[in-house]
């Protein structure tokens, strides 16, 4: 009798041990869930970011081609801001090469091309072309801002391009 | 003797298993006030993402085919709107385009352009939630000035 008495009670503490291992891995399991939703939500914010900055890259490209069509030749560029030429008050201007370290992770840069198009009198005369074969059109140049950054290991790169007219 | 001796482990046991269990329920109710408290929180980092968006696009498209851009003091004129921050919210001809729960602390513009033709603005709003101060974020956005013309005999 008092030995089934002392097994019962040792029982109750093992069941009780046990459903609190139970609990503890549920809870666990429910919290990996939570960061792993958190971490895809993290990567989504790069991307919009990442695309603002490219945007960026155009904007300013489109400006500076429009106040200086033949400022800068083909090549590639980043944006900055300069105060050295308006007493102060900044204006953009395209530096040469690559910018790196954007918001801590992003490499940007902008890419001005000539625009060659199809040349008068052949089919579809006036369409864009490759410049081998193609007559070179002086009142158009062709930006490309382009973005790229690491995340979780993969290497991504995302561009747009726009097709400036002089007018 | 024994008897005894058995009472005392019964609630020994029952006392480690009290503890264990009012320590889980604590840790297991911080942890789901601290869920709480971050979605709360969540939805106001969404709301503040809401309102850059809106603000993204109501200039973006504005300035890039604006007529006439003048700078403003307190904000800018487009094709005759203006947009001022009053009272903590932005607002667009007297106005409010950012919500009631948003406080625009910065609301600065400065156009880096050379030609007042094909102006370059470059906009930065500093916004934080109104309730939970700690919930804050900010927009940069530089828009370009298209001009555009159309082909054609009197093109």
């Amino acid at each position: 009798m008092r030995d089934k008495i002392r097994n019962q009670r040792g029982y109750l503490a093992v069941e009780a041990m046990m459903a609190v291992v139970i609990f503890v891995v549920m809870v666990i399991g429910l919290f990996s869930a939570v960061g792993f939703l958190a971490t895809r939500a993290r990567g989504a914010g790069s991307d919009t970011e990442a695309g603002l900055i490219m945007q960026e890259g155009i904007e300013v490209g489109y400006n500076i081609l429009m106040t200086g069509w033949m400022r800068f030749g083909e090549g590639e560029y980043f944006p900055a801001r300069s105060t050295v030429e308006r007493g102060g008050k900044g204006e953009w201007v395209l530096l040469p090469g690559k910018e790196n370290g954007v918001k801590a992770k992003y490499a940007r840069w902008i890419e001005i091309e000539r625009v060659c198009r199809i040349p008068v009198g052949e089919e579809q005369a006036g369409e864009r072309t490759n410049c081998l074969g193609g007559e070179i059109d002086l009142n158009s140049r062709l930006i490309r801002s382009v973005v790229e950054w690491e995340e979780e290991g993969e290497w991504k790169r995302i561009e747009e391009e726009l097709v400036v007219a002089k007018i | 003797m024994k008897k005894k001796v058995s009472g005392g482990m019964t609630m020994i046991e029952m006392l480690i298993v009290l503890t264990i269990s009012v320590v889980v329920f604590w840790v297991s109710t911080s942890m789901v006030t601290g869920l709480f408290y971050s979605d709360e929180r969540s939805k106001q980092e969404q709301l503040l993402d809401r309102a850059k968006d809106q603000l993204e696009q109501e200039f973006g498209e504005r300035v890039r085919w604006a007529k006439e851009i003048e700078d403003r003091e307190d904000g800018v004129k487009l094709d005759g709107v203006n947009y001022q921050l009053r009272g903590g919210r932005i607002m667009k001809e007297g106005k409010a385009i950012t919500p009631d729960r948003v406080v625009v602390e910065a609301f600065e513009i400065e156009n880096l352009s050379t030609d007042s033709h094909y102006q370059s603005l470059e906009i930065k709003v500093e916004m934080r939630d109104k309730m939970i101060s700690s919930v804050h974020d900010s927009m940069r956005m530089v828009v370009s000035q298209r001009k555009t013309a159309i082909g054609g005999e009197n093109g």
